[in-house]
């Protein structure tokens, strides 16, 4: 049975008129989803990476500026933002029997609470991977000034994100860093990225 | 001395015919010059005089600008209406629903579901026209359309100028709100908030009357059901070109100014007047096309009127 528009109907409209109407919605929301899909497609687009000596996968959001050092695997981060640039890192580090997760993240916090102002562990917490690895989740915050005296610019409040998992002898961080009034809207490129990465 | 019947003389007068409705181009010109006079004055004096409202001034000011495009509808064409013999119904409505769909709905999802500003103000100049088209320009045209559908109904459509009336009622009401959203989250200067009424009034009034036309032509003309559809595209696509287009005449250019005498640094300013400009000549141009289109609907319903009796 077809849709019949009881507005329609009552009003006594003609096949076309019907159909105009009928046409119009159509229209608009085809446009709309075309919409959703344009603003995805620029929005989510993405670039690969890989790292042979890591045998990291992974795909970062177009446009994020890459960056790797010694200290970390791959860094990138949206250099478009106006105050603090939100960033996904991934760094590796040794893992050995006797060592815990909460060891790791433990000496986290500690070098983190020396180098970042009002740093603060919010909650710790085990989850499990999509692939059914167990990891562990640690939320924390910190005010982030920026360097450079000439910009004078207002600190920001930052919230991060870690995903430690275990793998073969090594523990992998991944880590999301966002000012916290765009954390919860920027989740969704971390949520991307973690989708692509395989390690 | 001898006296002439004047009857005799001069052709007898013909009785004026009463128009049962209020006509529309005339208000709406007055409208539209209204503000757009406002937002010149207020460019010219702060770009090229140096007169600048007062920092304290400013949000009073503000707050006055927001005002002139609903105070210049009520003044010049929903007063003047209760005045005819058949004054046009719904038009309160059809004004009081545009602004509240655009407080309500519109605003939070272009801000927030589609982000606009975070994807589209950095793309290239294609890309963006396509992109506002099916945001910006399909979300406002859709609201249009529902207004037109729902709140005006066909009962109240009666003359094809109907549709110019009600687009005024809704671009009056849309843009109250997104100005007044300016004027309370955003640190905005009178000469530059003035600019941006006016560009949002243009192309809602513009689009609206494409899409009323659309919609009206479809009960009057007993138009193809293809009319409407099409009418809706063209106006988004329409709204979707302008906002980009006058957004790249406004953008300062990479060039560094230094106007001859001014012992100053040199500088990058906006170019506020280009987009003003732009925008005076976006409404004219277009409201003309719909005028061109509704005078030729017309002489073709006379013309078949005439052939039929």
């Amino acid at each position: 049975m077809g849709f019949v528009d009881p507005y329609a109907v009552s009003s006594g409209e003609t096949r076309a008129q019907r159909w105009g109407h009928y046409l119009a919605v159509l229209v608009i929301l085809a446009g709309l989803f075309l919409g959703v899909n344009l603003r995805d497609s620029v929005l989510y687009a993405t670039q690969s990476y890989s790292n042979v000596q890591f045998g990291i996968r992974a795909e970062y959001p177009r446009g994020w500026l890459l960056e790797t050092s010694s200290d970390f695997v791959l860094r990138v981060r949206d250099m478009s933002r106006p105050d603090y640039k939100t960033t996904i890192q991934v760094s590796v580090y040794p893992f050995t029997a006797s060592m815990t997760t909460r060891n790791v993240l433990d000496d986290l916090a500690l070098r983190r609470a020396q180098t970042l102002a009002t740093f603060r562990t919010l909650s710790i917490a085990e989850t499990t991977l999509r692939g059914g690895e167990a990891a562990t989740v640690s939320e924390f915050r910190f005010v982030a000034t920026d360097a450079n005296p000439f910009q004078e610019s207002i600190p920001s409040v930052v919230l991060g994100r870690d995903i430690l998992t275990v793998r073969s002898g090594q523990a992998i961080l991944v880590t999301f860093l966002a000012n916290e009034q765009t954390f919860t809207a920027d989740l969704a490129y971390f949520q991307r990225f973690l989708d692509s990465f395989e390690f | 001395m001898t006296a002439y019947d004047s009857r005799l003389l001069t052709p007898p007068r013909e009785e004026e015919e009463i128009a049962p409705y209020q006509p529309v181009w005339r208000n709406l010109i007055l409208q539209a010059a209204g503000i757009f006079g406002a937002a010149s004055a207020l460019v010219f004096a702060g770009q090229y005089l140096g007169i600048v409202i007062p920092e304290s001034f400013a949000p009073a000011a503000n707050v006055l600008l927001a005002l002139l495009p609903p105070v210049l509808w009520l003044v010049f064409a929903y007063i003047p209406e209760r005045g005819v013999p058949v004054p046009r119904e719904r038009l309160l409505p059809a004004f009081a629903i545009a602004a509240l769909a655009t407080s309500g709905v519109i605003q939070p999802l272009l801000n927030d579901f589609y982000m606009t500003e975070r994807w589209l103000s950095l793309g290239a100049t294609f890309d963006r026209i396509i992109g506002y088209t099916f945001t910006v320009g399909i979300v406002q045209c859709g609201l249009i359309y529902l207004i037109f559908r729902y709140v005006v109904g066909r009962e109240n459509v009666r003359t094809r100028v109907d549709a110019v009336a009600y687009a005024a009622a809704i671009a009056a009401g849309s843009t109250l709100v997104v100005a007044l959203v300016d004027v309370i989250y955003g640190q905005i200067l009178p000469d530059t908030l003035a600019p941006r009424i006016f560009a949002n009034y243009a192309v809602m009034l513009v689009s609206g009357s494409i899409v009323g036309f659309g919609f009206v032509e479809m009960y009057l003309s007993l138009a193809r059901a293809l009319t409407l559809p099409l009418a809706i595209l063209f106006a988004a696509l329409l709204m979707g070109g302008a906002t980009p287009l006058r957004a790249s005449l406004i953008n300062a250019g990479f060039t560094i100014l230094k106007p001859e005498g001014f012992t100053g640094p040199a500088f990058s300013v906006t170019r506020p007047l280009f987009g003003l400009v732009f925008s005076a000549a976006f409404v004219v141009a277009m409201m003309f096309v719909v005028w061109f289109f509704i005078g030729n609907a017309e002489s073709k319903e006379r013309q078949q009127g005439s052939a039929e009796g």
